[in-house]
């Protein structure tokens, strides 16, 4: 991180709106807000369908650019996470209000919907790919536990959402854990405790999911990946299990999804 | 009754009575000394305009009407003791005569007040020509196409249409251009204003330049205000308008004081944003043909200030050019906004050779404003999807050229 530019009063580091954030939304000109406006400005059906041809091009530039160095590495892992919340929001009605503090919805066409869900999931593929990269060292710019946790938190939210509000994910969810899993099974690299904590967990949500084969194999994979190195969970890591997003909004919607996703109905 | 008719006869028969002629004479030569006073009073202000700006500001001396009122007063009470020498002077005259004598001094008090005014510029002078200009822009209308040089201006903005489609004007439309005879008279009127800024860059009278470039800047918005509705992206004055402000910004740059460039850059900026407003040929289409040559100047100063290593006179016109650049975009100018974020990109490259980190801020602020202006309020043109592309385009270079902070 030594190459940060902090030029004394330039504000060129965190305040550079071309690849850092302002926590506070309405200010915010970084690459996750214009994904929000490009999704939420317009009602016009014609525009929001060009928006998304936007949208996807500006979440293929993070993508492009996610392992340039340690801050993008840094930054675009935070902006594309909160890309795919804004786009989980874009296509799941129940949330939209929360998520973007819109006083009405406007509900988009289907093939709008479909162009948004297409690059949800191919950015929720990214991640998990990603990470597995960052597990393998081909990507060098970034942790794995940094990059784990929006991409697990990603899939916890597709899971949830597409089973209560009914979103039609469920063919994309299973290709998501078909590439998880093909990823896992020639991983060459362990994995350490906290990413193997942090899939039991998954796993354990999967089971109550009703994915108990996936579940067994994501578990048994990891556990074969697992390398003891005599160290500990990173207690930091579970202090939300789904990950917060980055700008400042009503945080109640995710302390539910952590209870809705992480607390079982005996508990 | 009879004692009323009584005090009358007796104030008549008083006024009738003959009275000396010395009186007459003492007030004669102390109103030529008035006179003398008067109009030494008045060729203060005169020459001093006349010797440091321009000669042509005479005419508002000219047709001063108080200035004049005033003077055929003192002149009418003079002639008036005059012609008392040659007849039999009367009490009545006397008293006259004496209610003359303190009206001119008045008036010379008044006089004095006056050229005190007068020798203030921003409180005389701006204000009238003003006046002047806003009189000229009441005149601006619609008239048909006059002479050949128009018809051919109207042909080379249909030549324009070819490429924006959707957006057809009638070539028959009445409110087609500003007529040259209207724009010749306001610049006209506006050219003393450019010798005084030019002549109070050089005096450093930084005080009475702002007063000078706001009535300029004021003037030039009442302008594209009485254009709203010409339709012609051609405009001589906005020609003049570019070369006049050119000129004063490069003569500022001269001067140690970094104000005369800030305020000339804040004018062109407003007087870009007003031009906002006019319904000019390609508005419609995203395009703003007004508002980007006045930006140019100042896409120019910051790279010249970039690659001088002048980071007070490179920061300012990047700010204002942003901000031009942001408003087109929150304006559905999305094509202009685009060419104006080209114009920061090229400004960030020269920042990162020459390393001016301090530049990039605004920089990169506005670029990243503009963009989520084009996003968050939106209007769809024919190639909708190529200013997006293009900002995309423009981001690559800069997030890959960031600078970074050198190893201890």
């Amino acid at each position: 991180m030594s190459n940060i530019p902090t030029d004394a009063g330039t504000a060129l580091s965190v305040g550079d709106p071309l690849f850092a954030y302002e926590a506070n939304l309405f200010k915010d000109r970084g690459l996750s807000t214009l994904v929000m406006v490009g999704l939420f400005s317009s009602s016009d059906d014609t525009i929001v369908d060009h928006n998304l041809d936007v949208v996807r091009d500006i979440v293929s530039f993070l993508m492009q650019y996610h392992n340039k160095d340690h801050i993008n590495g840094k930054m675009f892992t935070s902006l594309l996470y909160q890309s795919g919340l804004w786009l989980l929001a874009f296509i799941d009605k129940d949330i939209v209000i929360e998520m973007t503090f819109s006083k009405q919805i406007t509900l988009p066409l289907t093939k709008n919907l479909n162009k948004a869900k297409k690059i949800l999931i191919n950015l929720a593929q990214y991640m998990i790919n990603t990470y597995f990269d960052c597990v393998e060292r081909k990507k060098k710019h970034f942790f794995s536990h940094d990059v784990q946790s929006p991409a697990m938190s990603l899939i916890y939210l597709l899971i949830h959402l597409n089973k209560k509000h009914n979103l039609g994910l469920a063919e994309d969810i299973d290709n998501l854990f078909a590439g998880m899993v093909a990823r896992l099974s020639i991983l060459q690299r362990s994995i350490d405790e906290t990413e193997h904590a942090s899939f039991a967990i998954f796993c354990s949500y999967l089971k109550r999911m009703g994915y108990t084969y996936i579940a067994e194999q994501v578990s048994g994979l990891t556990d074969k990946a697992k390398k003891d190195r005599g160290g500990s969970i990173h207690r930091l890591y579970y202090v939300n299990h789904i990950k917060r997003p980055i700008v400042t909004f009503d945080s109640s919607l995710f302390e539910q999804f952590d209870k809705d996703i992480f607390v079982t109905p005996n508990e | 009754m009879g004692n009323n008719q009584s005090i009358i006869d007796v104030i008549f028969a008083h006024l009738s009575e003959p009275f000396g002629k010395s009186f007459f004479e003492t007030a004669a030569s102390i109103l030529a000394t008035a006179i003398v006073l008067f109009f030494t009073l008045v060729l203060i202000p005169i020459q001093q305009f006349v010797n440091r700006y321009s000669p042509s500001l005479l005419r508002y001396f000219r047709r001063d009407w108080l200035t004049i009122s005033l003077m055929v007063v003192l002149l009418v009470s003079f002639f008036y003791h005059l012609i008392l020498w040659f007849s039999r002077p009367i009490y009545l005259y006397a008293y006259i005569s004496a209610l003359l004598l303190a009206l001119s001094f008045v008036l010379i008090v008044v006089m004095i007040f006056r050229v005190i005014k007068m020798m203030n510029p921003s409180e005389y002078l701006f204000p009238k020509i003003q006046e002047d200009c806003n009189k000229i822009l009441k005149e601006v209308k619609p008239e048909e196409l006059q002479n050949p040089i128009d018809k051919l201006s109207q042909l080379e903005d249909q030549m324009k249409q070819v490429f924006i489609a959707g957006e057809k004007v009638d070539p028959n439309e009445r409110k087609w251009s500003v007529s040259d005879v209207v724009v010749k008279q306001l610049i006209e009127k506006m050219l003393p204003l450019k010798s005084i800024m030019m002549n109070l860059i050089t005096t450093a009278d930084y005080e009475l330049f702002t007063k000078a470039i706001g009535t300029f800047k004021e003037i030039s918005i009442s302008y594209f205000v009485a254009r709203k509705e010409f339709k012609s992206s051609q405009d001589s004055f906005l020609i003049y308008l570019c070369e006049t402000l050119n000129d004063l910004v490069k003569t500022a740059e001269g001067s140690g004081n970094v104000y005369y460039t800030r305020s000339l850059f804040t004018a062109i900026r407003e007087i870009s944003l007003s031009t906002l407003s006019v319904d000019v040929i390609g508005s419609q289409s995203g395009y703003n043909y007004l508002a980007t040559p006045l930006a140019r100047i100042m896409k120019e100063r910051a790279v010249f200030g970039v690659v001088k290593r002048d980071m007070d006179r490179a920061y300012d016109p990047t700010l204002n050019y942003g901000h031009i650049g942001c408003a087109l975009a929150y304006n559905g100018f999305g094509h202009s906004a685009v060419e104006i974020a080209e114009g920061l990109k090229e400004i960030a490259t020269y920042c990162h050779v020459f390393k001016d980190t301090v530049t990039l801020v605004p920089v990169r602020n506005s670029l990243a404003t503009i963009f989520y202006n084009l996003l968050r309020y939106p209007k769809l043109y024919t190639n909708y999807d190529h200013l997006y592309r293009q900002m995309i385009e423009i981001y690559e270079p800069c997030l890959t050229s960031r600078p970074m902070q050198e190893p201890h």
